[in-house]
């Protein structure tokens, strides 16, 4: 399944955006397997912007530290895209599947040492670059597992975090949070330069491509 | 000056090393270096990464000799600056701004023979460590001149602690020198041959 989102600021909003220092910045929601809020993607918008994603993960392993402001460096990540069902051992600096786990939740285990955090990575493509960043992490103690389940859900936000896969200490409550399903893949967000926020135009089921917005 | 070691290690790299209960291993000096000081050993991932600045401490340990395998423990440090002599009297360094150029000066004044060295504070793949870098022996009441290197070798070694004195680094380790004109430098693992090489798109030479 394939989602979008779009999102349109006025020239007033990226001026302010700008003089500030500021990024979009998206995070994703999770019902397990998320100690820690983690910008999945940070960027300097245009006036219009796409952003496309699939449901389809990698699991990785770090040692950076979960806490605020880290830029998490993916140390080893599984070569193949996981699947739920699935448990994915870490050992010997990489991951090795096997069936076995939560049937709804992608499952990682720690048969390294302790130290270890574990997470999904999940492909964007912006504005038609393609990037690749955590988007959550919990630490997994040896011969302990986590089960990640996550959902379609974006948090919208600005910060002034300039990097993918930076951990944040929360997600400011002022932040706008769009439900994606497969009945409303795809969602039209607009920016408010009076309260500096994001809001819903709408969710349609139609892609649009970057022409078409341009046009609106 | 920060500096960075990226090493990249493939599948079959991981599962070689693995195999052979083998580590990385980095430490100061290249293969002519002996003794040596361990300065990391690690598990390796995928991609690992090393940074650390040429900011350094003074430290004294408690040995009476650069014996292989003992685990230098330092029991007194002290933020050091290049072209100072500091002097080890009661556990104490206390440092006057008089010494070799681009050096450490050390005078020791402890009552017995201790090992002097430098500490470098350094980050592996996230995690911050503070580990000695070299060490000499230093006799009570003589001094000893300790000198900064950004020269570094990678190879593998048996699991042990950072910090570990070595008979010396091997002959197969790869070495570089880091400078302000090379600061970041990629290596790879080639599990062929066991040992590790520069990436192809880097300069400095091994």
């Amino acid at each position: 399944m394939q989602y979008q989102l779009n999102i349109a600021f006025d020239d007033e909003g990226l001026e302010q955006i700008y003089g500030a220092a500021q990024t979009v910045t998206l995070v994703r929601s999770f019902t397990s397997g998320a100690d820690s809020y983690v910008a999945w993607v940070t960027f300097q918008p245009f006036e219009n912007n796409i952003i496309t994603w699939t449901e389809s993960y990698y699991i990785y392993a770090t040692t950076y530290p979960l806490q605020a402001g880290t830029s998490l460096v993916i140390l080893s990540q599984t070569q193949e895209v996981v699947q739920q069902g699935w448990t994915y051992a870490l050992e010997n600096g990489m991951f090795v599947g096997a069936a076995g786990g939560a049937s709804n939740a992608y499952s990682a285990e720690n048969q390294q040492y302790n130290g270890i955090n574990f997470g999904l990575v999940e492909e964007a493509v912006i504005n038609g670059v393609t990037t690749s960043a955590p988007i959550n992490g919990v630490a997994v103690l040896v011969n302990q597992a986590a089960a990640f389940v996550p959902l379609e859900n974006v948090a919208v936000f600005l910060s002034s975090y300039s990097k993918n896969g930076v951990v944040l200490s929360s997600v400011p409550s002022n932040a706008l949070v769009v439900t994606f399903t497969t009945e409303t893949p795809v969602a039209n967000v607009s920016f408010n330069d009076d309260t500096n926020t994001f809001y819903l135009a709408g969710t349609t089921v139609q892609f649009a491509s970057q022409a078409d917005i341009a046009l609106r | 000056m920060q500096y960075q070691l990226m090493i990249e290690v493939t599948s079959e790299g991981l599962t070689a090393i693995y195999a052979a209960g083998l580590a990385i291993g980095i430490a100061q000096g290249s293969p002519s270096t002996a003794p040596a000081v361990l300065w990391l050993a690690f598990e390796p991932f995928r991609h690992n990464v090393i940074q650390w600045s040429d900011s350094r401490l003074l430290y004294a340990a408690n040995l009476i000799a650069l014996q292989p395998g003992l685990v230098i423990e330092p029991v007194a440090q002290v933020e050091a600056a290049a072209g100072w002599t500091y002097t080890l009297e009661q556990g104490v360094f206390t440092g006057t701004p008089t010494g070799p150029a681009d050096a450490y000066g050390v005078l020791n004044l402890q009552g017995s023979t201790v090992v002097i060295g430098l500490e470098g504070q350094v980050l592996v793949s996230g995690n911050a460590m503070l580990v000695p870098m070299n060490a000499t022996v230093v006799l009570n009441v003589m001094e000893a001149v300790v000198t900064p290197s950004e020269t570094i070798s990678v190879f593998l070694v048996p699991p042990c602690a950072n910090g570990t004195i070595l008979d010396s680094i091997p002959a197969g380790a790869v070495t570089i020198q880091f400078s302000n004109q090379t600061p970041a430098v990629t290596i790879v693992f080639d599990p062929a041959a066991m040992r590790f090489r520069l990436a192809a798109h880097d300069s400095a030479g091994d």
